[in-house]
């Protein structure tokens, strides 16, 4: 216990010493997102328009429409993964605890540190188990041996994947099964104390049981922070969304409650989506 | 039915074409092996050649020997650390399929085309430029310039197929771009190594890069700035002699040459493997 109160002490500030420059100090799992007037453009031709809705603390976001409708688009400018595409222009606002992430001079590494990314298909780091989950925390400083194991087991067990995997820790992380990789990536993500867990279809790879696991590993872990998910399927928006943001063409169409949007949806093309008739 | 057929004859085809470079390689080796081991002796490996060597007296070509491997393990470290950033660039730092990567691309294809002996013109010009004679230095460097192309697509056909999934993941855990690329190294390291194999293999067995590069001498180089020389050469050498005694040497010589080839391979593949745990 104690070397988990000196872990958390120090991981946070470390993080501190990384992000002070662009924000204020704020308590660890407590921030959201909000985004104001977002456009994204690739060589001019827009993918997303004016798109505005709040992501909720300690709760599951998810956005949904039909393929094609710019949803991966939307969570990369979340994470600013745009900055890596030529021709890509980002306007408009998006804020963590009221700091914009596109401001000059953010420092887009600490940024990134406060969001986790779960992507479609698992990656794991060319590296054992171990090396996955201790990369992000080694990249911030931890060196010793002691508090990177402790890292590791306490992430592990965060993602059920302790047991299984406790024996094996120096093998190479890609013998596990798709369904353990992905929850070691969000172990991984776990690892750095993210504030925000961001993910594309992070079970569409995954078989039944592997992404009930996954589903109930996210409403655990929404006790503690914001998760936006942009979900394949609206039976698992049904399933685990506390907020849905209806997207359709590169506009925000509807967002709100899920109950709300579910049941009385108050747009004719979110009542049409729900409802199976167009998607 | 028709599907069966096709695929017993594809099957046959593949066969025929391995069982035929098979046999061309084997009968290159038989013909080496027939002429050359009989005049292999460890006298051969171990002593350098005396005054009368090369009219078939006693004496060996351990300058030659030692000459070629220092020489191709400076050069294959010198163009390693210029073809990994290189491969890089044109993949993680470039837009891998955009313009400029794309004929950096066909800009090594052609390198890579051109004759070995203009690399060896080329680093002429340049020690003349520099002020530096025919040694082990500049046979290093020629050598270098020639394995570059090689080894910058060798690594770079692997770069390619790294997934943007992969430098997204570790960006996405606050890496910087040049953390990203140590994670990106270590997926490429088995292509790294067999970029260092072909080009161990291309470089250590050229005459023509090293013939006005390196020089030649009877001794062993003690400074980089001293003539070197190299087992192609000593082939060379060896085979334009009229008495057949130092022909047969030049097989024995060509045979050494293999199995050092060999015997880098096993250890490059063995550090790869040890670096790995
Ligand atoms: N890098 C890109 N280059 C060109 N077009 C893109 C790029 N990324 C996304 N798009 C376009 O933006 C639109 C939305 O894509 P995406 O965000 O992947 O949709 P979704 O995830 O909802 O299926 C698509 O029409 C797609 O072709
Ligand atoms: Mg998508």
């Amino acid at each position: 216990m104690k070397v988990e109160k000196i872990l958390f002490e120090m991981n946070t500030s470390v993080f501190m010493d990384n992000y002070e420059v662009t924000t204020p100090v704020n308590p660890i799992g407590n921030a959201a997102l909000s985004i104001r007037g977002l456009n994204v453009a690739i060589h001019g031709k827009p993918i997303l328009t004016d798109v505005s809705f709040d992501v909720p603390p300690k709760s599951i976001t998810c956005i949904i429409g039909p393929s094609g409708c710019g949803k991966t688009t939307l969570l990369r400018s979340l994470n600013r993964m745009h900055d890596y595409t030529a021709g890509m222009k980002v306007t408009g606002q998006v804020t963590i605890d009221g700091n914009d992430i596109y401001a000059p001079g953010v420092d887009v590494a600490a940024l990134r540190r406060r969001m986790g990314l779960l992507a479609q298909r698992p990656t794991v780091l060319p590296m054992s188990i171990f090396g996955n989950v201790a990369y992000g925390p080694k990249l911030y400083g931890v060196k010793r041996g002691e508090f990177l194991r402790a890292i590791v087991e306490r992430n592990l067990k965060a993602v059920g994947l302790w047991d299984e995997v406790r024996e094996r820790l120096h093998s190479p992380a890609g013998i596990l099964s798709v369904g353990q990789q992905q929850r070691l990536c969000l172990a991984r993500a776990l690892a750095v104390q993210p504030a925000i867990i961001l993910g594309d279809e992070a079970t569409s790879a995954l078989d039944p049981l592997a992404t009930r696991t996954i589903e109930e590993l996210l409403l655990r872990l929404k006790q503690q922070l914001s998760i936006v998910l942009v979900t394949h399927t609206l039976r698992q928006a049904r399933r685990i969304a506390d907020y849905v943001v209806f997207m359709y063409m590169g506009e925000m169409v509807e967002s709100g409650p899920a109950g709300q949007v579910f049941s009385h949806p108050v747009h004719d093309l979110t009542r049409e989506f729900v409802g199976g008739s167009i998607g | 039915m028709k599907r069966r057929i096709t695929e017993i004859i594809m099957k046959g085809l593949m066969l025929l074409s391995v069982a035929t470079i098979m046999m061309v390689l084997l009968y290159i080796l038989y013909i080496v092996a027939r002429r050359g081991l009989h005049s292999l002796s460890w006298e051969m490996v171990t002593s350098l050649p005396t005054g009368g060597y090369y009219l078939g007296k006693e004496g060996g070509i351990a300058n030659a020997i030692v000459g070629s491997l220092m020489m191709i393990v400076a050069a294959t470290l010198l163009s390693l650390i210029i073809s990994l950033p290189t491969a890089l660039c044109i993949n993680f730092v470039m837009r891998r399929n955009g313009r400029l990567a794309r004929s950096s691309r066909f800009m090594f294809d052609v390198l890579f085309g051109i004759p070995s002996i203009v690399y060896g013109a080329f680093g002429f010009l340049l020690m003349m430029w520099l002020g530096v004679q025919a040694s082990l230095l500049g046979g290093t460097i020629a050598v270098a310039l020639l394995i570059m192309p090689i080894m910058v697509r060798a690594i770079d056909e692997v770069a390619i197929l790294v997934p943007s999934d992969l430098t997204e993941a570790v960006f996405s855990l606050g890496a910087t771009r040049y953390e990203m690329l140590k994670v990106v190294v270590r997926q490429l390291r088995p292509g790294i190594v067999s970029a260092t194999l072909l080009a161990v293999g291309r470089g250590i067995g050229d005459a023509a890069t090293v013939l006005f590069t390196a020089g030649y001498t009877d001794s062993i180089p003690v400074t980089p700035y001293d003539p070197a020389a190299t087992l192609p050469l000593a082939i060379f050498f060896q085979l334009s002699s009229p008495i057949e005694e130092v022909q047969n040497r030049a097989y024995a010589a060509a045979l050494i040459l293999t199995a050092m080839i060999l015997v880098i391979s096993f250890v490059v593949r063995a550090l790869a493997r040890y670096s790995r745990k």
